[in-house]
């Protein structure tokens, strides 16, 4: 097998223009790293300027001109990333892409970053300005959804391990020798670890003497990964030994894994958080408690990865593909003579692509195993890039090891159609729909793997096929099939818990089993590994009960806020309870300083092709840009030109209920919900007792779904007509305002809805409100006779006419019957025309004028003859004295009843200020529900 | 060097305009357009460069142009479904020509113009804000009489910022502005005058100042008829009826809102009356208007109103100052003021 897998490997090499690679002798310096990859040699090191200046950027104290040791260990760090990133985006070398470059490295290092801190921190003070300024590049990124911060961290796992290449030539060639997923999962996952604390060891310090050799060691193996994945320098064979055994329980969990999709922004922090703990430890006693480190690194990362993979499936790749777009010379056409330079970046991108695609957890394993299968069916440099990128979105729908040998044998014969009709390069690959899949092997296989997996996935796992199940990259006919497979995933979080209680017990039992060849560590691990995830299980309990697991999952930006905190800035609130409440609050402050922060540190050349490339815009967006890019002038023309009904988003999520977050990058569809599940919840949202701030923000995050998904049918009139009446009942014009604009645009389309009742409420709100001739001229222009006649209307017109002629009696008449809701905005004017009434009355009236009657014409009264009360009036008239009183009138008592002194008062009038005022200036919302929504 | 670029331009101008007339002649307007603003910009960068304002009437002729061809690709894209937006890409044009013009020197005087082919624009477009800004920079500069621009722009432009008076209700400015229109106006211009009377008539009326009815005629105003007389005779009625008839003439001109408020002067004469018979009968009391009487004579005109709705109205006739003295609620008696009770307005606004 390790032949094979070596053979793989010098292919593999071979491609990605890399010859053989001498052992290294200094790992922590940077011409020692460009030695062994001499294919990439320019580009890294441009690379790690970059990144280097990025680094000066945020510390400025660092300075430029590092000490050789220090500039040694910049490099290294940087090394590793490079090789990577030369993967990704191969144009480093040449100094035009620097920017494009940087984008990538915007998108993805928050991954990178992290490693570094921590590496640092633990290793030397000298470094920890270093780590900090990881961490301010990092905060940088906050603005980036989760996903990226996630998603890199395997990356840089595997940039720290070898290259892409090694992995994938080493599962390819377990692939190819038809090897057990296991077994896969052994060679790599194991190697894969470990060997990132490795790297990650010289490159903070020079050379500590037991890490040196590995790294070394697994340099030279580079080509042959047997090797790298078993080195025995005698310090770090420690490191290594415990592998072998969880390799097999990786495997298991793995191949599992890999088809479905996992969520767990939480877990993954922490995981994170762990590391660089336990990574110390693991360096104090080398052999045991890094084999229990690396274990429940592995252990967490599965949970923590599910969102991973998800993000970075569809982040990652876009970003990949902008890279590509935007940088048509690579580096490698030159060391590689290659006849198609296309071809080139996509292969390297496509490489690429699987790494995030799979799961996270394992991330290179899966990864690995899709790109390899993927290569098996494609040869690298003859396919374009889409067609790669649908042989892996096709491997990546496989459940197991015969599906994807089915999905192979298909895609073989459907490539080798298509290359005899030679319409291999001009079809669409990425809109190309998916062949069916055949039915998941033996049932038996998920089921239990899914009862038994690790504590701390299991929340998530459920859910996450569901997720998982419709990445962007598959075609929207495909959907449906997926879903068919996602129903059988439960979707209920509390359930899983319970599940996830009953069976941590059982999977303990399982990982012995499994475990065999390695008893102890596996134990270790496991009470390790019990501990955490218990804490953990109880935590995700509770947030899911609190019915904001959702939004944590869906809130990439929060996720990456707590992965910030988790991440070494705050250590100490991860660990202490706090309702959920208060974690969003907090994490909404820290964002706020953060971004501030990005802001001061000005780092420009991380923002700019942030923004520019739009990082995480849905894959088909991107797809569609490209082609109009690459189709021409890349002006005004060619965008109109782009199908965007092929980019709508098509959401995924189930989750009734969700919390309003503004989009800030290109919208998910696992975290949009679907029309018929927006159905519900609007229906959620008119029958629920909450107060208006609730169904205000759910209503927005309705209203956001249905923008992004581009529904523009009777069910978005709903939505915006019942919002406006909310509004309305609350007094919250600003948000009716905005419901008013859109309906307008909506009925302006023919759809119909509550049409009328929707025109009077803006005739009222233009009389009433906005006060502007011009646009009242215009409404009113646009009424057909028809519209004249509806009641609503016709009230409306009337209390126009009455405002504009200043007639109270009129105006106060039709405020008590008006239709609808049109008495919620009329309120808001009550009180101006009551002042203005009894200005013009105590003008026009002399000597005296009686209270009741003002009572009654000014709508005080009169309310209650209606129920036929007389107490009600009573109270009413109470009421109107007290307001003439407030307003400076002057009251006098006669014989019979309470008069205003209509001449002693015209001078005293005045406009009292409102009583009601309040410091946030909304009158209508509380002020805890202010300073909550704050 | 220079000398090529020079020519370069004028080039690229007159072969656009060409390309521009034979579009035309096809009727293809959009591409007219699209050829003629190519034209316009090589033009106007050649002429940022004279001294002298020699080719203002080209410059002036370039103007109209663009402005007309953009309308009529406007329809063109409309009738074909698209979104039409050379007029308002038109409307940026002018502007860059107005920065041209607007400093100061010779250049100044076709400042106006311009200004008047923008009015024209947002008029049409609907974005009436925008002139705010133009207006500023016509009229805070200092360095140039207003008085020394052409006479047709200064009408134009009155009758424009007249109109933008009417829509703020701010009828003195308004009837200032059209006056100044109306009397600079050449009367052989039968259509401008019209035009002008258009606006004036209504803001005149809302100053209280009637129109003769030939004057109507004779500019073919005659949606003013019946208001006209309704004021005369105090006929609520026939107000509400005219302003039914001609709703919609009203709402799109925007007079609309104007004449609806005539309807308290109406009422105005309508007590008038009443006081005058009441003095033809009874002179003693006649100051003495009991509120029964007002409402018979207001079911005489078909239009029901009941005690409260017709004391509100006393009440805002007084309040508005369109009627002196009180009103007594315990006996329901308006008691008008012995010297005139009924103040002219003669020019002057109703109170607010």
């Amino acid at each position: 097998m390790y032949a094979a897998q070596e053979t793989q490997a010098h292919t593999q090499a071979g491609v990605s223009g890399s010859s053989s690679t001498p052992p290294v002798t200094n790992p922590a310096s940077v011409p020692d790293y460009s030695h062994a990859y001499p294919g990439y040699n320019a580009d890294a090191y441009s690379y790690d300027n970059n990144t280097f200046q990025n680094y000066s950027y945020n510390f400025p104290q660092q300075g430029n001109p590092a000490a050789p040791q220090h500039m040694g260990g910049y490099d290294a760090s940087a090394a590793p990333y490079h090789s990577a990133n030369a993967y990704q985006n191969p144009s480093y070398a040449n100094t035009t892409h620097y920017q494009t470059s940087t984008a990538y490295y915007s998108s993805v290092p928050p991954g990178y970053q992290n490693p570094v801190p921590y590496q640092h921190g633990n290793y030397s003070n000298q470094w920890a300005a270093n780590g900090y300024g990881g961490y301010a590049a990092y905060s940088a990124y906050q603005g980036y959804p989760q996903h990226e911060a996630n998603g890199p961290n395997h990356a840089v796992n595997n940039q720290y391990t070898q290259d892409y290449q090694q992995q994938w030539a080493n599962y390819y060639a377990s692939l190819q020798n038809g090897c057990k997923v296991e077994d896969s999962d052994d060679c790599t996952a194991p190697g894969t670890e470990p060997v990132v604390k490795e790297k990650a060891l010289p490159i903070s310090q020079p050379p500590p003497p037991g890490t040196q050799p590995t790294w070394d060691l697994n340099e030279p193996s580079y080509p042959d990964v047997s090797q790298a994945n078993n080195p025995i320098p005698p310090e770090n064979s420690g490191v290594f030994v415990p592998n072998p055994p969880t390799g097999p329980y990786h495997g298991d969990q793995y191949s599992h894994i890999q088809p479905s999709h996992f969520q767990q922004p939480s877990f993954y922090q922490q995981s994170l958080q762990d590391q660089p703990l336990q990574f110390k430890s693991s360096q104090d006693q080398p052999s045991i408690v890094q084999g229990q480190q690396v274990q429940t690194t592995q252990l967490h990362i599965p949970g923590a990865n599910f969102q991973q993979k998800l993000y970075s499936s569809v982040a990652e790749p876009v970003q990949r593909r902008a890279n590509k777009l935007q940088i048509p010379t690579n580096p490698r056409i030159v060391s590689t003579p290659v006849m198609n330079p296309k071809v080139i970046p996509a292969d390297t991108i496509q490489g690429r692509k699987p790494a995030y695609l799979s799961v996270e957890a394992k991330p290179s394993s899966v990864k690995v195993s899709s790109d390899a299968s993927a290569e098996s069916v494609l040869k690298p440099d003859m396919f374009p890039p889409s067609l790669r990128a649908y042989v892996e979105r096709a491997l990546a729908r496989c459940k197991d090891e015969g599906q994807k040998r089915a999905c192979q044998e298909i895609m073989k014969e459907m490539i080798t159609k298509a290359s005899k009709d030679g319409t291999l390069f001009t079809k669409n690959w990425d809109t190309e729909p998916l062949f069916p899949l055949l039915p998941v092997a033996p049932a038996s296989t998920n089921e239990t793997v899914q009862g038994l997996d690790l504590p701390c996935s299991f929340s998530k796992q459920e859910r996450s096929p569901t997720r998982r199940a419709k990445s962007r990259w598959e075609p929207v006919t495909d959907v449906k099939s997926e879903e068919k497979l996602e129903v059988k995933a439960p979707k209920d979080g509390l359930w899983n818990h319970f599940r996830a209680a009953t069976t941590s017990s059982f999977s303990l039992k399982w990982e012995k089993q499994d475990n065999s060849g390695n008893k102890t560590k596996p134990l270790l691990h496991q009470q390790l590994e019990d501990a955490e995830g218990l804490k953990r299980a109880v935590k995700k309990a509770r947030k899911s009960i609190m019915g904001d697991t959702q939004e944590e999952n869906n809130s990439s930006e929060e996720s990456e806020n707590e992965i910030m905190v988790s991440g070494g800035v705050c250590l100490g609130t991860i660990t202490t309870v706090e309702t959920p409440e208060e974690k969003m609050r907090r994490q909404s402050r820290t964002k706020r300083f953060d971004k501030s922060k990005e802001v001061k540190t000005g780092n420009k050349e991380l923002l700019k092709p942030r923004m520019s490339i739009g990082a995480s815009a849905s894959a088909r967006r991107a797809t569609a840009l490209l082609l109009a890019r690459s189709a021409g002038d890349g002006s005004g023309g060619a965008v109109e030109d782009i199908n965007w009904d092929a980019l709508t988003v098509k959401g995924t999520c189930q989750e009734v209920e969700k919390r309003y977050l503004r989009l800030t990058s290109a919208p998910d569809p696992n975290t949009v919900r679907p029309e018929e599940v927006l159905r519900k919840a609007l229906v959620m949202v008119q029958s629920t007792q909450k107060n208006y701030l609730y169904k205000c923000e759910q209503l927005k995050s309705i209203r956001q779904d249905l923008t992004v998904q581009r529904i523009r049918n009777e069910l978005t009139v709903q939505v915006y007509e019942t919002h406006a009446r909310m509004a309305l009942e609350a007094g919250d014009l600003p948000e009716y305002n905005q419901c008013q604009s859109q309906l307008k645009g909506l009925y302006a389309e023919g759809i119909r809805g509550c049409n009328r009742e929707f025109v009077a409420y803006g005739l009222l709100y233009i009389i009433l409100h906005h006060g502007n001739n011009r646009d009242l001229l215009f409404s009113m222009a646009r009424l057909s006779a028809d519209d004249k006649k509806d009641v609503a209307i016709r009230h409306a017109l009337a209390v126009r006419s009455a405002v504009a002629a200043g007639d109270y009696t009129r105006f106060f008449r039709l405020y008590k019957r008006a239709p609808n809701l049109g008495t919620c905005l009329m309120d808001l004017y009550v009180e101006k025309m009551r002042f203005e009434a009894l200005r013009c009355m105590t003008r026009a009236y002399r000597p005296i004028l009686q209270v009741s009657y003002i009572g009654r014409i000014l709508g005080f009264t009169g309310f209650g003859a209606l129920e036929g009360s007389y107490e009600k009036d009573q109270e009413d008239l109470d009421e109107c004295e007290e307001w003439l009183r407030a307003h400076g009138a002057i009251l006098v008592s006669t014989e019979s009843e309470l008069c205003v002194d209509c001449k002693a008062s015209m001078a005293t009038l005045l406009m009292p200020e409102p009583e009601d005022a309040v410091a946030h200036g909304d009158a209508n919302l509380a002020v805890n529900d202010f300073l909550a929504q704050v | 060097m220079k000398q090529m670029d020079k020519h370069g331009q004028i080039a690229d101008m007159l072969a656009q305009h060409m390309r521009c007339m034979q579009s035309f002649y096809h009727k293809h307007y959009v591409d007219a357009y699209g050829a003629l603003d190519k034209s316009a910009n090589a033009f106007l960068q050649e002429f940022r460069n004279w001294e002298t304002a020699w080719a203002m009437d080209a410059l002036y002729t370039v103007v109209y142009e663009l402005r007309t061809i953009a309308e009529m690709a406007d329809k063109e894209m409309s009738m074909s479904g698209r979104v039409p937006d050379r007029l308002k890409g038109a409307g940026s044009f002018l502007m860059k020509v107005f920065g041209t013009l607007a400093g100061k020197g010779s250049k100044r005087v076709g400042a106006l113009y311009v200004t008047c082919q923008l009015f024209k624009v947002y008029f049409k477009l609907g974005t009436v804000h925008l002139c705010r800004s133009v207006i500023r920079s016509i009229e805070t500069a200092r360095v140039f009489d207003f008085e020394e621009f052409p006479t047709r722009d200064k009408v134009t432009y009155n009758y424009y910022t007249g109109r933008l008076e009417v829509f703020n209700d701010n009828f003195l400015a308004a009837d200032q502005k059209l006056m100044y229109a109306l009397v600079h106006c050449a009367t052989s211009k039968v259509n401008n005058v019209r035009m002008i009377l258009k606006y004036l008539v209504p803001v005149k009326l809302s100053l209280g100042i009637l129109p003769k009815e030939a004057l109507l005629e004779k500019y073919n105003l005659r949606e003013y008829l019946d208001v006209v007389r309704a004021l005369r005779r105090g006929d609520v009625r026939l107000l509400r009826h005219a302003l039914e008839a001609y709703e919609d003439e009203f709402l799109r001109s925007g007079v609309y809102l104007v004449l609806e408020k005539l309807e308290l002067q109406v009422y105005q004469r309508l007590m008038k009356k009443i006081y005058i018979i009441q003095k033809q009968r009874d002179p003693s009391k006649a100051h003495q208007v009991k509120m029964d009487v007002v409402v018979k004579a207001l079911k005489w005109l078909e239009i029901d109103m009941d005690i409260d709705e017709v004391e509100c109205i006393m009440a805002i006739l007084i309040h508005k100052n369109l009627m002196k003295g009180y009103f007594s609620h315990k006996s329901k008696v308006v008691v008008l003021s012995k010297q005139e009770p009924f103040p002219r307005l003669g020019g002057r606004p109703v109170n607010s």
